[in-house]
């Protein structure tokens, strides 16, 4: 994907930073579109919290550049970076009422009392706040909280908008919806949001682009539906989508699929066109719903397993099947009602198109 | 009124009900008395209604007592103030070892009296002392300095017995502080310096003033400091009220001078409660 410089927005360059004798990112390169709602996803302690507060200058890299809009700000202190945060912990003044805090930003910067007055009013409807001015953040629930630390960081126009787990600590259905509200506002702005989640549903949702973290890295990057439906790593299939990882060594190429065998059958893959001996090991994945389960074994390819439970979730079935050389493939339905036992012996297969080959050590393009 | 029989509960509370009573308002109770009593030379005193021992005190003498020991203690504050607040605002923001360590260094004076502490002040100061030998040693006087028996011995001596209690007060609240905060502030724009009048320093407020309340009204009523090294030159409140509860052998104008000072303490806290808005001194041990 080329960006034209005009467009970027935000530019890390080999980021690298140690706590200790822990590495926590190592050596990270990220460009961000103007305008983009950029998610950094990965499970605690991925490094993506530390990342956000680089980019913020509330920490230090050991080594890297951060450049906004093509300017180095890696020498600037936070109060002199255009970005502004949102806490995961909203870290509102306690001692500040709802307007005092909104307009912090412009108070400290000199501006007029009129026009922090003005300027609070608008930013506290734009979040739908308004007359909470005199309220203290006490009094607040924790939606509300949520919604005056989004009015507060962006009263000054930032050009980033940086995001710290914001929606963590509110319970399901408030997520879900300021979920929405943030992408509207987002949109409506215009501003470039960087989002850090260890959700990738929430991920999903919300993202132009999203960026997978782990373990101080970036395992991948691009569109949702890309990463969902093209994962590169293993990681990535299971992190991001949920997705069964099987091995097997190729037995047949055939035009755009490939065959692997295994010690309980044989199953598809699409076939990358990459480089392939026979005989080779290779990984795939393949996600839940994907896979067809029947009692007789397919002509073509078909995995052996026993069925192990069926459990509801979520307004989704999820089945484990247990496979003969001790693995496991989860498969999922919709709704409630699913044909076979457990302790039912088991066929699986899926069409080739609906698994991918992962951990290839060749570039993927 | 059934429960009240029936729970036996509050017999618990009982004895501690009855030495209050007994033992802190039964002594204020009587001081107050004492203090309208008329004073008999030689056999104590009279139980006679008089205000003499409160318009004695109008005595230009008395008044000036009052005056020293006020500005005094004000300025024990204040320097117990700039040297604490800093102080246990660092100790806060050590880590776990450092703080451990520096409370363990600010607790230490506390294992010895405070008295044979004073004695050690008298070795340090005195002409021939550690301090002077110092200072010409350094080359920096010729001369040893007069300070023993001086003013500013007295108020080295009150900040010196009085600085644990504003350290420890302020670090209480600068350990409850979320640094967060001043992540937030950063970020929105604040200078370092901004941050920590902005923010910082509002919501250390309650420590600071638990720390000034502990200190000033200690710093009013201590009179064996001045005593011992001021060398009976510097009269406050509290030796007025020792001498004249021992020596002078006026014991309703001690009453009176002790309500006065308790009276002006009573303020004191009170106006604490208004300006923090919290009723519980923070770091109180």
């Amino acid at each position: 994907m080329e960006i034209n410089a005009g467009d970027v927005m935000l530019e890390l360059r080999g980021i690298v930073k140690s706590f200790g004798n822990t590495e926590v990112l190592k050596g990270i390169d990220l460009t961000v579109r103007k305008g983009d709602f950029v998610t950094l996803l990965g499970s605690s302690g991925c490094g993506k919290t530390t990342l956000l507060r680089i980019i913020a200058g509330l920490t230090e890299p050991d080594a890297g550049e951060v450049l906004l809009e093509g300017k180095n700000i890696c020498s600037l202190p936070p109060e002199k970076r255009d970005v502004n945060t949102i806490f995961q912990s909203y870290a509102l003044f306690p001692h500040m009422n709802v307007a005092q805090n909104v307009g912090y930003a412009l108070k400290i910067r000199g501006v007029e009392k009129s026009a922090i007055l003005r300027r609070v009013g608008e930013m506290l409807a734009l979040v739908q706040m308004e007359g909470s001015e005199k309220k203290t953040p006490a009094q607040l629930s924790g939606g509300q909280r949520q919604r005056i630390a989004i009015a507060r960081s962006l009263i000054n126009n930032p050009k980033v908008l940086l995001l710290d787990e914001p929606l963590g600590a509110l319970d399901l259905q408030l997520r879900r919806q300021m979920q929405y509200e943030l992408k509207k506002l987002q949109k409506q702005l215009g501003t470039t949001f960087i989002y850090v989640t260890h959700d990738q549903e929430e991920a999903i949702n919300l993202s132009d682009k999203i960026v997978l973290l782990h373990d101080g890295g970036i395992e991948q990057q691009g569109e949702p539906n890309e990463i969902y439906d093209h994962p590169h790593t293993s990681y990535a299939a299971r992190f991001v989508g949920n997705a069964n990882i099987l091995q097997g060594r190729i037995k047949r190429i055939d035009g755009g699929a490939v065959l692997l065998e295994n010690e309980c059958g044989t199953m598809f893959a699409a076939w990358d066109g990459g480089k392939a001996v026979p005989e080779d090991a290779l990984t795939l994945a393949v996600r839940g719903e994907n896979v067809v389960i029947s009692r007789e074994p397919a002509p073509d390819a078909a995995l052996c397993g026993v069925v192990e439970a069926n459990t509801f979730a979520g307004g989704m079935l999820r089945i484990p099947v247990r496979l003969c050389n001790g693995g496991e493939v989860i498969i999922t339905r919709q709704g409630i009602h699913f044909d076979f036992s457990a302790g039912e012996t088991v066929y699986l297969r899926w069409e080739p198109s609906a698994a991918v080959l992962v951990d290839r050590e060749e570039a993927q393009s | 009124m059934k429960s009240f029989w029936t729970d036996r509960r509050w017999l618990c509370v009982l004895p501690l009900y009855a030495f209050t009573l007994v033992f802190v308002l039964g002594p204020v109770v009587y001081m107050v008395a004492v203090s309208f009593a008329q004073n008999e030379a030689g056999t104590g005193f009279r139980w006679a209604f008089t205000l003499e021992n409160f318009a004695k005190m109008r005595d230009p003498v008395y008044v000036q007592c009052f005056r020293e020991s006020f500005t005094l203690a004000l300025s024990t504050t204040l320097l117990c103030s700039l040297i604490g607040y800093p102080f246990g605002y660092c100790m806060g923001r050590l880590g776990k070892r450092g703080k451990r360590l520096m409370m363990f260094l600010v607790m230490v004076p506390f294992w010895t009296s405070s008295l044979i502490r004073l004695y050690g002040w008298l070795i340090l100061l005195q002409a021939k002392g550690v301090f002077n030998n110092l200072l010409i040693a350094l080359g920096l006087i010729n001369e040893p300095l007069k300070i023993l028996y001086t003013y500013p011995a007295v108020l080295i001596g009150m900040v010196y017995g009085l600085l644990p209690f504003m350290i420890l007060a302020v670090y209480t609240s600068v350990e409850k502080m979320d640094w967060t905060l001043i992540e937030a502030a950063r970020d929105l724009g604040a200078s370092r310096a901004k941050a920590f009048f902005t923010v910082t320093l509002r919501l250390t407020l309650p420590g600071l003033m638990s720390g000034i309340i502990l200190t000033f009204v200690p710093s009013m009523g201590l009179f064996f400091i001045a005593d011992l090294l001021g060398g009976n030159k510097i009269v406050l409140v509290g030796s007025l009220i020792q001498d004249q509860m021992t020596r002078g052998g006026n014991q309703p104008f001690a009453a009176a001078l002790a309500l006065i000072l308790a009276a002006v303490t009573t303020v004191m806290l009170w106006a604490y409660r208004r300006l923090t808005g919290t009723a519980e001194l923070e770091g109180m041990l």
